[in-house]
């Protein structure tokens, strides 16, 4: 159906809404001193006869004028949530507040409102408002409650995490390494050199809230094995792997950012164990592997179908929320190499690949693969990878 | 000329760093630590102005212990209401008033922080029009348009309380119109486009690279240039016609006189559209001399040394108008080519006819440019300049 509105004025800015609104039905047009009583063919009314209407938007083309925003404002019979401040020779600096997205995606063609929203999408994307709540569970429906209550979405959505964002955070500096640290669990975590303190407490702030043991990513694999081998793939700090480190018997992990690599290195270098900072899977040396952790943000289901058969894996968690069909295509490989997979609990929110448009919902975390302890027949040779260079380095 | 491979996708890496909203809780966190937060309000995240004026002051604050930056968009200013009481300034970007800016300045204020008006043209206020009309060669059937957005910047500047531009000369203008106090800190380049410079200059030094055609470079930033090139373009039409291997390229919106449509036939109008800034460098590295006319008047007096330092990063020499900011750099001993009126043919002759010592100057220009305009070299500045407008009385 159509929607039906009323347009405040009928002046220049007026003609200028007429130009870009597409299907609708304008009932009336909005006039403090009308001096005539139609414009364009449509009757023009004063302030006090939009109570008489039954209008699904008022659109207001004025948005330096005060005076009209504080009618409508202090006009009770108006429903605000119906009203729409529109500037359109102007859209990009004023007027829309991403409240109103979901009032005005149906009347302003989309050729139009997607050049909009692209410019002032990334803002909007973290409004609870944006989300399509039906068919959604009552784990979602509560971490919108609480998004709504805050006032805006984030990562992770949880009481839980109102501890870690009003926390003070000690970071040290290490003058004799000329690096910043935090200490976690009795242990220290090196950031790279070139980090400032403020970028170092921001970051830790998020690292150590997804660690929560409330949090969608928090490990679900401590404690079932012990010993052998752990792996993981990052291109920031490696928590998961120092969490592990008193179950494994020896780490690799696969970062190739040089100013991180230096960070881990200082990291474990007092941890008491056999680790291996490299840059590729491929360079590490074992063939069979008890623990993964893969956080990849780019293809990250192709990936592993480059990976698994490379390897004897037992257990593997894998980041999903990347991407909107990561947790499909990843379970798919994982089960197509013998894993049987699990969702971790919870729900992270995740919109950095979504486009003005399309539906945008919260994301699983992780995909979870475990397989039974047995000789995996499609294990590739070696000779696969000899010559790709083993670049590790054991301190 | 010179023939540069480019490199292709810093401008996206850029692009995609841009994502701060997200950071929201940053606020909270430095605070917490002692930092103190200065948040930027800008019409768009992608308005040109937003980028010297926002993205890369951002680069800035980033290298700064003291200081954390956050932006928002215009239309989003009020949804930033529970975190006032870990904000210590805000920057309005040369934002045109609404309603909505007004409540928003206004609750600042009761939060006792100082609001700062950041512009960097003389387009504040109606008594410039005329300036700004003869600036940008804008015809009369415009008046309406800059008197509405002449306005609108100033209901919203008046209600600052402070000022902050890119050159002294437009610094002293707001002081005086405001009665408040104002401070400057020049345009600069970004991480970016020093990256993309070196490596083209790189390749400009390497004899491989140059090729014997001359080619004079016209970099506009709009249509609304259109008058300044008319300043030199009769000149420019002579240069050509007495040397048929000059040729003029053309980046970005410009109307060539119809005198030049002889050049366009014989293939020695070279034109390239409105394109990203580390592009941009490819595209200014490539020629031999990087024209910036400029009709002088008060509007252009205002403007920033934008033009001259792009250039320079890559080695490129610069023949500019004397306003007020290029006639520092020529003061200051810098690499460069001051042209006052109807003296360009003859400064341009100069150049192609010794062209072959242009690379000489290649490591100089890009030095010189690097020592004023890099962005790391912004630090100290940047940082006295925010810790004085946090102080300021409100």
């Amino acid at each position: 159906m159509k929607k039906r509105i009323l347009i405040w004025g009928t002046g220049n800015r007026t003609k200028d809404v007429l130009k870009v609104i597409g299907a609708c039905e304008i009932l009336a047009f909005v006039e403090t001193k009308p001096s005539s009583a139609q414009f364009q063919g449509i009757v023009v009314i004063p302030p006090e006869g939009i109570k008489d209407i039954e209008f699904d938007i008022l659109l207001v083309p004025i948005v330096d004028n005060c005076q009209i925003e504080k009618y409508i404002n202090d006009d009770a019979c108006i429903k605000k949530d119906k009203v729409v401040f529109l500037s359109v020779d102007n859209l990009l600096e004023t007027g829309f507040y991403y409240n109103q997205y979901k009032l005005i995606r149906d009347l302003i063609p989309l050729e139009y409102l997607r050049q909009y929203l692209s410019w002032n999408f990334e803002f909007m994307k973290y409004s609870p408002q944006i989300l399509v709540k039906e068919h959604m569970d009552e784990e979602r429906k509560h971490l919108i409650l609480y998004a709504e209550q805050r006032g805006y979405l984030q990562f992770l959505n949880y009481e839980f995490t109102e501890k870690y964002v009003h926390c003070k955070y000690d970071i040290q500096y290490d003058g004799q390494k000329k690096m910043y640290y935090a200490v976690w669990k009795e242990r220290k975590f090196f950031f790279p050199r070139s980090w400032k303190l403020k970028q170092a407490a921001c970051y830790w702030r998020d690292a150590i809230m997804c660690y929560d043991e409330k949090s969608p990513l928090a490990t679900s694999m401590q404690n079932i094995t012990q010993g052998g081998i752990a792996v993981e793939i990052t291109q920031e700090m490696p928590l998961w792997s120092i969490n592990e480190i008193d179950n494994v018997a020896c780490v690799y992990i696969v970062n190739s950012d040089k100013e991180w690599a230096e960070a881990i290195k200082a990291s474990f270098e007092d941890q008491g164990k056999e680790f291996y900072v490299i840059n590729s899977l491929s360079e590490c040396k074992e063939e069979r592997i008890d623990k993964m952790r893969c956080d990849i943000s780019e293809n990250v289901a192709q990936w592993l179908s480059t990976y698994l058969g490379k390897f004897f894996i037992l257990n593997i968690e894998v980041y999903v929320y990347y991407k909107k069909d990561d947790l499909k295509e990843v379970q798919g490989v994982l089960e197509s190499k013998g894993f049987q997979c699990r969702e971790s609990d919870g729900y992270v929110y995740y919109p950095q690949d979504v486009k003005p448009f399309e539906k945008i919902d919260f994301r699983k975390g992780i995909v979870i693969g475990t397989r039974q302890e047995e000789k995996n027949t499609d294990m590739e040779s070696e000779d696969v990878y000899k010559n790709e260079g083993v670049g590790g380095c054991q301190l | 000329m010179y023939i540069i491979n480019g490199v292709a996708g810093v401008y996206e890496e850029r692009e995609s760093k841009k994502y701060r909203y997200k950071k929201l809780h940053n606020l909270i966190t430095c605070h917490n630590i002692g930092c103190k937060n200065v948040l930027f309000v800008s019409k768009n995240k992608y308005d040109m102005a937003e980028r010297y004026r926002v993205d890369h002051i951002f680069n800035v604050i980033d290298l700064l212990d003291e200081w954390n930056g956050f932006s928002i968009e215009l239309a989003n200013v009020l949804s930033i209401d529970q975190f006032w009481s870990y904000i210590d300034l805000v920057v309005l970007e040369r934002t045109g008033f609404t309603c909505q800016l007004k409540e928003f300045i206004t609750r600042a204020h009761k939060h006792n922080i100082p609001v700062i008006y950041e512009v960097d043209d003389l387009v504040y206020n109606v008594k410039y029009l005329d300036a700004i009309m003869e600036g940008t060669g804008t015809g009369l059937d415009r008046y309406d348009f800059w008197i509405k957005i002449l306005e609108s910047q100033y209901n919203t500047a008046v209600l600052c309380d402070g000022y902050w531009t890119t050159n002294l000369f437009l610094s002293q203008r707001l002081a005086n119109d405001f009665k408040k106090q104002s401070w400057v800190l020049p345009n600069f380049a970004n991480p970016q486009q020093i990256m993309v410079s070196e490596t083209y200059l790189e390749q400009k030094l390497n004899e491989k690279a140059y090729c014997d055609d001359f080619v004079l470079g016209y970099f506009s930033g709009s249509s609304s240039h259109n008058n300044d090139f008319m300043e030199i373009a009769h000149e420019i039409y002579i240069l050509m016609r007495r040397y048929p291997n000059i040729y003029l390229k053309i980046v970005g919106f410009l109307d060539l006189p119809s005198e030049f449509e002889i050049f366009e036939s014989d293939n020695r109008i070279i034109r390239r559209p409105f394109m990203d800034c580390c592009s941009l460098q490819k595209e200014i590295a490539e020629v031999d001399v990087n024209l910036v006319p400029l009709v002088v008047n008060e509007f252009t007096n205002c403007k920033s040394e934008i033009k001259y330092f792009e250039a320079a990063l890559v080695g490129t020499i610069s023949c500019m108008s004397p306003t007020y900011v290029y006639k520092n750099i020529d003061e200051k001993g810098y690499l460069g080519k001051i042209c006052e009126k109807g003296k360009w043919l003859s400064v341009l002759e100069d150049l192609y006819v010794n062209r072959h010592n242009l690379k000489n100057g290649f490591k100089q220009l890009h030095e010189e440019a690097l020592a004023d305009y890099a962005y790391y070299n912004q630090a100290e500045n940047l940082k006295m300049i925010l810790d004085e407008m946090e102080s300021i009385e409100i």
